[in-house]
């Protein structure tokens, strides 16, 4: 893959904690215990699936080569009884790295980032998926995250895997 | 924090356009290796193809586009549960046609589902190997948003 000058992300660090801020409510009720990730990973016939709420430790490793064609789903759902939980953002990412790592966060080089926002009300469930060509061997790491859940469900919850291509 | 700098750039990003649509405003960037990019906004559809012309975006087989799109449901008063996005980037036969060709051999790919409310945000980038020449269309489209039509934002790569 070449060399990109990454896409321009505007503000900085302050301005968007800040407006992240601003954008969260607050709404205390469900434990996080009951929201739930998902997160598979396919190619070729085979799958890996890795959950949120595990305990720390090597996450799952998903193997594949370069140039094969990865499929990645996730969902989220809010499990647990109580008023909807507002204003979560789900951010899913795919980036070169270790997924050992504490709390990693994607580069300006990411090979995939989403965010959505949205309500949980119990019951509810956002998924989504991305398909792609793995560029060249590595390693990489696939999570799919809360954020702004700490303040509402005491905890994010995060679903996280390691793809290794050869 | 890298992702909150990005949700902040979301937002941003969202507001010089905000007025454009009226139920849905996109934002659609393609981004070339040079840092040159071209940008589209909602269009709607019916009419097949919407109403605007597609920017094109030129590069050379081999070369990485960053896509990027923003979606906010502008209309402040209705939701829709299991709405959904989906993104593309599929070949066409020729430059701006209208007609969507049929989702096969996708060179990338990606959707969500989720519950739309008002003022919802739904943003996505992702880098892609362009390996072969020919001329694609990268479009992001809404569904199942329980309207008489669907937006969408579109822009046209050829790769030489």
């Amino acid at each position: 893959m070449s060399r990109l000058p990454a896409v321009k992300m505007g503000a900085g660090r302050k301005a968007g904690a800040l407006a992240l801020g601003v954008w969260l409510g607050s709404c205390l009720g469900a434990g996080a215990e009951n929201f739930a990730i998902s997160l598979k990973v396919q190619s070729g016939g085979r799958e890996q699936t890795a959950v949120s709420g595990q305990p720390a430790g090597a996450p799952p490793t998903f193997k594949a080569k370069a140039k094969d064609v990865v499929w990645v789903q996730w969902s989220a759902a809010n499990g647990a009884s109580g008023p909807p939980v507002s204003d979560i953002t789900l951010h899913v990412f795919m980036d070169r790295g270790d997924a050992r790592a504490h709390a990693p966060k994607p580069g300006p080089k990411a090979l995939y980032e989403s965010a959505l926002i949205q309500d949980f009300e119990r019951g509810v469930k956002s998924s989504g998926e991305f398909r792609m060509s793995m560029p060249e061997p590595g390693t990489y790491l696939v999570r799919a995250e809360t954020i702004g859940a700490a303040g509402k469900l005491g905890k994010e919850a995060a679903a996280v895997m390691q793809v290794s291509v050869q | 924090m890298k992702y909150t700098t990005w949700a902040f750039s979301l937002a941003l990003a969202l507001l010089p356009s905000a007025a454009r649509a009226e139920h849905f405003d996109i934002k659609l960037t393609a981004t070339g290796p040079d840092g040159m990019g071209k940008e589209a906004f909602a269009d709607q559809t019916p009419p097949i193809g919407g109403l605007n012309p597609r920017p094109v975006l030129r590069a050379k087989a081999g070369d990485t586009i960053a896509i990027q799109f923003i979606m906010t449901n502008v209309y402040a008063h209705e939701s829709a549960r299991n709405a959904g996005i989906r993104f593309y980037i599929v070949r066409e036969p020729q430059l701006g046609q209208k007609p969507v060709p049929p989702l096969e051999n996708l060179t990338a790919e990606g959707s969500f589902t989720f519950n739309l409310k008002p003022k919802a945000k739904i943003g996505a980038k992702e880098r892609v190997v362009m390996s072969q020449p020919g001329v694609y269309l990268l479009r992001v489209e809404s569904q199942r948003t329980q309207r008489d039509h669907e937006h969408f934002a579109a822009i046209d790569l050829e790769i030489r």
